[in-house]
């Protein structure tokens, strides 16, 4: 076969596995790493060598695991090369999520139409507090700057408009109305 | 700790602060602690995750590349060429009814099937900056990221998903790329560009012959020209070039001709890539050629108050007929608010910068109160919230003289200090306060002759060339919003209102819009002494004006 052809092939594949599966690595990355630029530089990294062990993996397994196993190892590469930056969990902690999350089952299937159906339920206020942290990257705090409520307040808020919507999804994919 | 022994709302909270990095050191431990003894609690943790990659996902693109990517996954496994992911992925993107954003994220897998494994290695962890620049951009939007700054330099294999809006990239030796979207490129290398899909525009001048288009099915090099390029994410490429020549290279073209084909001006081609690739000439349009961006606010500038933000406008650059030209703000022509009239539906509010309270007081005469928008340059003051009309005006605006008991129509009326001549590109500029929260579009408007005559008409305004997604637009300094009382009936005039409280307000960006009296269906050189300005009603956000300007006779 034509090297360059089989190079092609494989990594048309790779992008085909990697690009089904990149959200849930970046949220286990995520979930390792509190802070959202150092999982994103780590998920660069860490496609990277995926891409370059690609050879490696075993095609008769699920990718995710094994994406994540390589993300795994980044994350604490990560850690070594950055000690002591400021909320980021212990060695120790981290550790224990890794373990548990992959020990999780991993299907994401009909998540973001049942977040989208969902969302169509909030109220304005509701939204436009989600779209200032997640559309425009804003923080909490400065949205509770800007609009004068107290910052506590608004934490509480957020987190129970997820709660609402995590209430919403959970129903919709186990009900099957997602569609 | 027992595996339900944790409060979930706490843990919530906690998790928010840890992202808004804003929890405290104690905190911090007490989140680790939660975690480290509760399996629950990591569950939970683990979920809060999820659903914020989840949001973020979905309100950067609407909805994903990955449900889409999952519903494909089925059929896909097996290995199959570039254009047969293309295709399915735009025909199933099509059947569930997506927005062309979706396209576009779907798109980035398939495009980035057609480069070579050497890119991917030098790519995305590697990526290193070339000297193509990003210069100009015209309500553009990128799909989950921010725009560049004008003039920043881009990074090697970096793609650009452009869902609004127009971009123009400047390479070294002089060739320009005006991209439309929506469009998915990139830079290959200094006198290369790969556009994955959508429509491109090129001028390489004198020098700047052999700068090259990559598309998926095709390569386009430039031999001194104009040419515009469509191209999809199935592989349909065509080129048409307006002048000069280009060389067109790809599967099974020109095979008399060493793979290569040259079109000469007023001529175009179309390659298509199915299990064979296919080219054929096809009759030429110049149709969709960009020479430049649109005329518009290109950015300003402005003095920073204590707080390190912008306050008072200093100048402002303006694209009038292709040409920037930068006026500063003494060059402007002045104006007098003759009429400012809210609507029932808006309250009177009104913004300063802040003062000592002592300077307050001065709001207590009507004229002190229309110098906010005629008198000063400042960003952070004007009247705000006038009145508006959901239908344009298609008559007079009834005018009511100053201190009248009738209010008359809804609307700010101003009478410039000289007349503005009519002249190419915008004549006058608007400048307006908006919350990151509201509209960032900026707020919609009629802009209307102050006295009708055949031909002169109303022109709506929706959209800002400084947008709240430009770079350009400045944050503003902090400042007061005044409430007004309503003593008797409404409509009112701004002049019988008296103050019933204020606040301070802070996190606005200033944006801005140029308007074309040709527009209003004015001549060229048509001399115009005002204009009236209406919210248009749409939503309950009304438009904010800080500052208007009309720009000198350019000849």
């Amino acid at each position: 076969m034509d090297p360059e052809l089989s190079t092609r092939d494989a990594y048309e594949e790779f992008i085909c596995l990697y690009s089904q599966h990149r959200g849930q690595v970046f949220a286990f990355i995520h979930s390792l790493l509190s802070n959202r630029a150092d999982a994103e530089d780590v998920l660069q990294k860490a496609s990277l060598i995926m891409w370059r062990k690609f050879e490696q993996y075993d095609r008769t397994k699920a990718f995710l695991p094994w994406a994540n196993g390589l993300a795994r190892f980044e994350v604490l590469n990560f850690l070594r090369s950055s000690p002591g930056r400021k909320l980021q969990f212990d060695y120790e902690l981290v550790s224990r999520l890794a373990t548990l999350r992959e020990a999780e089952s991993a299907d994401s299937t009909g998540r973001l139409e049942a977040l989208s159906k969902c969302s169509e339920s909030l109220k304005t206020d509701e939204r436009e507090l989600l779209e200032w942290v997640y559309k425009r990257d804003r923080r909490v705090l400065d949205f509770a700057i800007a609009t004068g409520y107290a910052p506590q307040t608004v934490y509480n808020r957020l987190a129970a408009i997820k709660r609402k919507l995590e209430r919403c999804i959970e129903f919709r994919l186990v009900s099957g109305t997602h569609p | 700790m027992n595996q339900e022994e944790f409060d979930r709302n706490e843990l919530q909270r906690l998790i928010e602060e840890l992202w808004d990095g804003t929890l405290s050191p104690a905190n911090f431990q007490r989140l680790q602690v939660l975690l480290l003894q509760s399996d629950q609690a990591c569950r939970e943790y683990f979920r809060t995750v999820d659903l914020g990659c989840d949001l973020r996902e979905y309100f950067h693109g609407e909805t994903t590349q990955f449900p889409i990517a999952n519903r494909l996954s089925s059929s896909s496994l097996a290995p199959q060429s570039s254009l047969g992911w293309g295709v399915l992925s735009l025909r199933r993107a099509v059947r569930y009814g997506v927005a062309a954003g979706v396209l576009i994220a779907v798109g980035w897998s398939c495009a980035t099937f057609m480069r070579t494994g050497r890119e991917l290695a030098s790519s995305p962890a590697e990526a290193a900056l070339s000297d193509v620049r990003w210069v100009a951009d015209a309500n553009a939007r990128l799909f989950d990221q921010a725009l560049p700054p004008a003039g920043n330099r881009i990074a090697f294999g970096k793609d650009f998903h452009l869902t609004h809006g127009l971009a123009s990239l400047q390479f070294p030796a002089g060739a320009t790329a005006i991209l439309e979207a929506p469009s998915i490129f990139h830079v290959v290398e200094n006198d290369r560009l790969f556009v994955t899909t959508g429509r491109c525009s090129v001028h390489a001048p004198p020098g700047a012959q052999g700068f090259r288009v990559d598309t998926m099915s095709a390569r386009i090099v430039d031999l001194g020209t104009r040419f515009r390029i469509d191209t999809n994410l199935s592989g349909m490429t065509e080129v048409a070039v307006i002048e000069g020549e280009a060389e067109l290279k790809g599967d099974n073209i020109g095979e008399a001709t060493d793979g290569a084909l040259r079109l000469k001006a007023q001529q175009a081609f179309r390659q298509t890539r199915g299990m064979e690739s296919v080219g054929v000439m096809i009759d030429y349009s110049p149709d969709g050629y960009l020479v430049a961006l649109p005329d518009r606010v290109v950015s300003y500038e402005a003095e920073v108050a204590d707080d390190g933000k912008a306050d008072l406008l200093n100048a402002v650059t303006v694209q009038r007929g292709g040409e920037i030209i930068r006026y500063e703000v003494d060059d402007l022509i002045g104006f007098d608010v003759v009429h400012f009239v809210e609507t029932e539906t808006s309250s009177v509010d009104m913004t300063t910068r802040v003062v000592e309270p002592s300077q307050l007081r001065d709001l207590s005469t009507s004229e002190l109160r229309r110098g906010l928008l005629d008198r000063d340059r400042s960003l952070c003051s004007g009247l705000v919230n006038p009145g508006g009309s959901t239908t344009p005006l298609t008559s007079d605006p009834l005018l009511s003289p100053l201190g009248a008991v009738e209010p008359g129509t809804p609307g700010i009326g101003i009478r410039f200090h000289q007349p503005i001549i009519n002249g190419p590109g915008p004549d006058v500029i608007l400048f307006e306060m908006q919350s990151p929260i509201y509209p960032p579009e900026g707020d919609g408007f009629h802009v209307s002759p102050l006295k009708f005559r055949p031909g002169l008409k109303t022109h709506t305004i929706e959209v800002f060339d400084i947008t709240m997604h430009s770079p350009a637009a400045l944050a503003i300094s902090d400042f007061y919003l005044f409430h007004f009382l309503r003593e008797d009936a409404f409509p009112r005039a701004v002049e019988h209102v008296s103050v019933a409280n204020a606040s301070i307000h802070s996190g606005s960006r200033a944006l801005a819009v140029g308007i074309d009296l040709s527009d209003l269906g004015y001549g060229e050189a048509d001399a115009v002494d005002g204009l009236f300005f209406q919210d248009i009603l749409d939503d309950e956000f009304q438009f904010d004006p800080v500052f208007i300007g009309g720009l000198p006779h350019q000849r």
